[in-house]
């Protein structure tokens, strides 16, 4: 009991750190655009991100719990190596400054902790397959929907002169995007959390194999998201703010809204997807409506390597956690 | 008449978005179709509208 006690406070420390390490994807534009402060911007999001239990089901729980390897390997120590990956992982990127996938990083966590305990065997391709396609069409599908908002809001709007007034509207129309945003965080992210808890309480047998999330689980994993969100981090918030394109209260509607679908399509769809890669592509979608030059692509490059470098960095962490695990127990 | 970069990048994407095709499950195709049609039609409307401003 102790050992599966250790094992949910560390998965739950991680959805802490995952709500810390994302706050800025939720809140950068809209501090960026001046539309909250930053302390009320953080609790904006923190509050949506908590609420998110109440719209969505548990599918993206149940595809990291039975769809990444297979589900009589994912013991305490394995879910404990993996846990430990995916936080120096998500660390080492937040003090570089950049913004990474957590969801990638517990994927590859829990890979290679359980490779390096039973080999490459036990990953389930199927479910491997699934989450890698959606990796690369996330930001992609988000690019999409960002730029045709763009287009369609510029369409609508192009007779409007009373620029001022029009920027007014959309800054309070940003609140209802952010807001959508951290629903959608809450929902992709904290039930992340909640498939490790799960899969540890089924290997454990304090649940049988069939079991779906427990409510106090739930409860849990988005009280953990939304107070990581609270505290929030602001090294990110100047690169998905500022740095890959110049924001305007529009541009941040725009951004979020079809961020916000992204992610609302791929919960209720049960992918574990980046939610930090989901809000990169609509930013980016956002300028490149304006013109290619709009978007800073080295910033975005960047941000490219650190999604290509996740899933190997989070895997060898985990990997060799699992391993120095095995000797000393 | 200068090439559209933005075009080339979209049809990239639509590229990428036919090539996990065969690769997403079969419940999933469409997502990778929509996405790849929708980059197709905005590599044309970017060339397009390159096109009608280069003769500006």
């Amino acid at each position: 009991v102790a050992g599966v006690v250790i094992v949910i406070a560390v998965a739950l420390a991680f959805d802490f750190v995952n709500g810390f390490h994302d706050a800025a994807n939720s809140i950068a534009t809209v501090v960026s655009t001046r539309v909250l402060t930053p302390r009320m911007a953080v609790a904006w999001a923190a509050f949506f991100n908590f609420v998110a239990f109440l719209v969505f089901g548990t599918h993206v729980a149940n595809t990291i719990a039975k769809d990444v390897v297979l589900q009589n390997v994912l013991t305490i120590g394995v879910v404990f190596s993996a846990l430990i990956g995916a936080i120096a992982w998500d660390l080492i990127t937040f003090y570089l400054g950049l913004p990474t996938s957590s969801s990638h990083a517990l994927v590859g966590g829990v890979a290679g902790a359980a490779v390096a305990r039973h080999g490459g065997h036990v990953l389930v391709e199927a479910g491997l397959r699934k989450i890698g396609v959606f990796i690369v069409l996330s930001p992609l599908i988000g690019l999409a929907l960002g730029l045709l908002l763009t287009v369609a809001i510029s369409w609508m709007f192009h007779r409007v002169h009373r620029v001022d007034r029009l920027n007014r509207g959309f800054r309070r129309g940003q609140l209802v995007s952010a807001a959508a945003f951290s629903l959608g965080h809450g929902a992709n992210d904290a039930q992340k959390t909640m498939g490790v808890i799960l899969a540890v309480l089924i290997a454990t047998r304090h649940l049988p194999k069939t079991s779906g999330v427990p409510l106090w689980v739930v409860l849990a994993a988005h009280t953990a998201i939304g107070l990581g969100t609270l505290t929030g981090g602001w090294r990110i918030v100047k690169t998905m703010g500022s740095r890959i394109t110049r924001l305007q209260p529009v541009g941040g509607v725009a951004a979020e809204s079809a961020a916000a679908a992204t992610l609302f399509f791929t919960s209720a769809a049960g992918i574990p997807v980046s939610t930090t890669h989901t809000i990169t592509g609509a930013i980016v979608g956002v300028g490149a409506a304006r013109r290619l030059s709009a978007v800073r692509w080295g910033v975005a490059t960047r941000v490219v390597w650190a999604w290509v470098l996740t899933i190997p960095g989070a895997f060898i962490i985990s990997f060799i956690t699992s391993r120095i695990l095995v000797v000393f127990t | 008449m200068k090439r559209d970069r933005r075009a080339v990048v979209f049809l990239v994407f639509a590229a990428m978005c036919f090539v996990l095709l065969p690769l997403a499950e079969p419940s999933f195709r469409w997502v990778c179709t929509t996405t790849g049609v929708t980059y197709v039609l905005l590599a044309i409307a970017s060339a397009l509208d390159a096109r009608s401003r280069s003769r500006l």
